[in-house]
């Protein structure tokens, strides 16, 4: 399949045309390498649903699991290797610092993290969705309005927006789940109000407001659930932007702050101390990564899935 | 000629956002819980009751929110941003010192970024389901889950650390454009060879996560391209592949590459104020966290003001290549 684009020159493997046709009698070897692909993808998405599983549950159940108290400092135990690199599986992990073990701070970090990009994610959702809805379905004073100050922070890199935050707020937690749900419930505003525009003037839809039924009503039943699937997509792939950005200032010594825990404060602290143990780092490290990759392998499931549910073009399933 | 009205009208329209910047910033501090000048001062000993009510009144907060944001405005638009608590000196002058390693780590990891992605792209496209189109798709899911930050560490302990490859950290004297100056005024490579050196780590883990996007999106757009008829004709015609994929498939599918550029640069502004804390790289991010933890205020104001300008202008001249590299627009006089 070297000359896949096109086998031979002038006839394209997959003209046009065979798209109208039932493509798996056209080409049965092809249709089963798509059938392979969309197990593959199945697969990906089985991956990411497992890892989102496993950092929920260390989130949720994370009191239970921790071998050792978190904030515990024990000077005698600075710098334990990690079980594989000559330490004892009494502090797996080994431990940091000041002598705490990083298995334990790595699970109470998730909680954190796990929980501040859930609470971001939530925030942003519910304000942009409504938000959306109001200027898609109303139109008028209200959607220009929205829309010039979607278009404002549009051009602003997220950082400003996170730095006037912080000058008002100071850092906290509290200001990086402020600054993150604030850049980020524009993208929510944007889709709903595109969708919502692209809905209105459907058949059921003003059919369901001729007959007399209420704008709250056609937005609860007519609306809402036509724009959910794709809203939930994007709630999914946002939610490790919001972990890696709650990481990130957390990290700056911005966002959650110490004695309290999360990945971010980790390698932040521990990245003083890289030569002497640098597991204080790759715990959390592996952590963000696994987690944030879990989730972008369950939202691109889920937008092939939801996609094609939908009938809407087969090719963005393509990737 | 026809760029100029479209370079007049971005410029009204930039002006109007910093117009809207430097508002809500005036607005932001006047929101300060509490009196922000004794938060401010609160870290600088031996500050007097006359030094405070001078800070009061170079903020603006002695007067009405009005007249704040009436002379805030007035004061920017000549560049006259207070001066900073901290240095005790102009805050603008402060921040234009780093604004240049910003931008050469802004740029530097964009131009990293395309080196990277477009080859990768193009390769994937070329040979789905092959050895590249893995790779690339393996590329384009660790980039968006590796945080720049963490990747900066991770490339640290094992370039800088381990192998002792590059430096550990820092800009290495005055950067790029001051090497390529050393260099033609014959001082030698080494400024050059330094500065290269020190920006290689920190462009590389602010890159990857553009690398992944681009990679993403010039592989569909050069698999879309290369469906095209005019590819078939060119094709046809009995052009070599070489020939019909650089020439006439590469130039299309670049075009949604350019668009998103600019989106992706004020994503790699941010980024930077994050991989500049990582590499203890002297520019405006690390100012920012600085000047943060400090509280001081006219100089968070002077970096929000200058990294939206910056932002605004990079932005304007993205759109100007745009202009000029899609033959649609160019043509369409």
């Amino acid at each position: 399949m070297q000359d896949d684009p096109c086998p031979l020159p002038g006839v394209p493997a997959e003209a046009p045309a065979a798209k109208a046709v039932n493509v798996a009698t056209l080409a049965p070897a092809a249709s089963k390498l798509r059938r392979v692909a969309i197990q593959l993808r199945r697969k990906n998405g089985m991956i990411g649903l497992i890892i989102v599983l496993v950092a929920v549950i260390a989130a949720l159940f994370g009191d239970f699991l921790m071998p050792h108290d978190p904030v515990a400092q024990i000077v005698q135990n600075r710098f334990l290797p990690p079980v594989f690199d000559g330490g004892t599986w009494h502090h797996v992990l080994g431990s940091d610092n000041l002598g705490r073990d990083i298995l334990s701070r790595t699970i109470a970090g998730a909680r954190v993290s796990v929980g501040v990009s859930l609470i971001v994610v939530a925030c942003a959702l519910v304000v942009g969705t409504f938000l959306g809805l109001v200027a898609g379905y109303f139109g008028g004073f209200l959607d220009s309005l929205i829309m010039r100050i979607t278009d404002f922070e549009l051009s602003l890199p997220f950082i400003l927006i996170a730095l006037i935050f912080l000058a008002v707020l100071g850092p906290g937690a509290l200001t990086a789940i402020l600054a993150l749900a604030a850049t980020l419930w524009i993208n929510y505003a944007r889709l709903v109000r595109a969708e919502v525009m692209k809905l209105r003037t459907l058949e059921y839809v003003t059919a369901a407001r001729s007959i007399g039924v209420g704008p709250f009503t056609i937005i609860r039943r007519h609306l809402i659930p036509a724009i959910l699937p794709p809203v939930i997509v994007m709630a999914t792939l946002d939610l490790s932007w919001a972990m890696i950005f709650e990481a990130s200032l957390s990290f700056l010594g911005l966002g959650v702050q110490p004695p309290q825990t999360s990945w971010g404060v980790m390698i932040s602290e521990g990245r003083g101390f890289l030569t002497q143990n640098m597991w204080i780092v790759l715990a959390p490290s592996l952590g963000i990564i696994f987690t944030a990759m879990g989730i972008n392998l369950l939202g691109d499931f889920l937008q092939d899935a939801l996609d094609s549910e939908s009938g809407s073009n087969s090719e963005g399933a393509e990737l | 000629m026809y760029l100029i009205p479209f370079f007049l009208r971005r410029l009204t329209h930039a002006a109007a956002i910093l117009f809207c910047v430097v508002v809500t910033v005036v607005v932001a501090i006047r929101m300060v819980p509490g009196d922000p000048v004794e938060i401010m001062t609160a870290g600088t000993p031996g500050i007097t009751e006359h030094q405070r009510q001078e800070l009061r009144s170079q903020l603006g907060l002695d007067g009405s929110l009005m007249t704040q944001v009436v002379t805030s405005v007035q004061r920017f638009a000549v560049g006259n941003m207070g001066e900073s608590i901290r240095f005790r000196r102009s805050a603008a002058e402060v921040v234009v010192e780093r604004v240049l390693a910003t931008v050469e780590l802004t740029f530097a990891a964009m131009f990293l970024a395309l080196m990277i992605s477009l080859p990768l792209g193009i390769l994937a496209a070329l040979f789905r389901g092959h050895l590249m189109d893995r790779v690339a798709s393996v590329v384009s899911i660790l980039g968006v889950s590796i945080p720049s930050f963490v990747l900066g560490v991770v490339l640290m302990i094992f370039f800088s650390l381990h192998l002792n490859w590059f430096p550990v950290a820092g800009r290495g004297g005055q950067g790029l454009i001051f090497g390529l100056i050393d260099l033609a005024s014959g001082r030698g490579v080494r400024p050059l060879f330094s500065a290269l050196r020190h920006l290689a780590l920190p462009a590389f883990a602010l890159a990857f996560s553009v690398v992944a996007w681009n990679t993403r999106l010039i592989r569909s757009s050069m698999i879309e391209v290369l469906k095209a008829d005019y590819v078939r004709f060119a094709r046809a015609k009995g052009l070599p592949e070489f020939t019909v994929v650089v020439r006439h498939a590469f130039r299309t599918a670049l075009i949604p590459t350019i668009t998103i550029v600019g989106l992706q640069m004020g994503y790699l502004l941010s980024g930077a104020f994050i991989v500049e804390n990582v590499f203890a790289w002297p520019g405006i991010g690390r100012l920012a966290v600085q000047a943060i933890s400090w509280r001081d205020y006219p100089l968070i104001q002077a970096i929000v003001a200058v990294t939206a300008v910056m932002f605004l202008l990079i932005n304007i001249a993205v759109e100007m290549l745009y202009q000029i590299v899609d033959p649609r627009i160019r043509h369409a006089r």
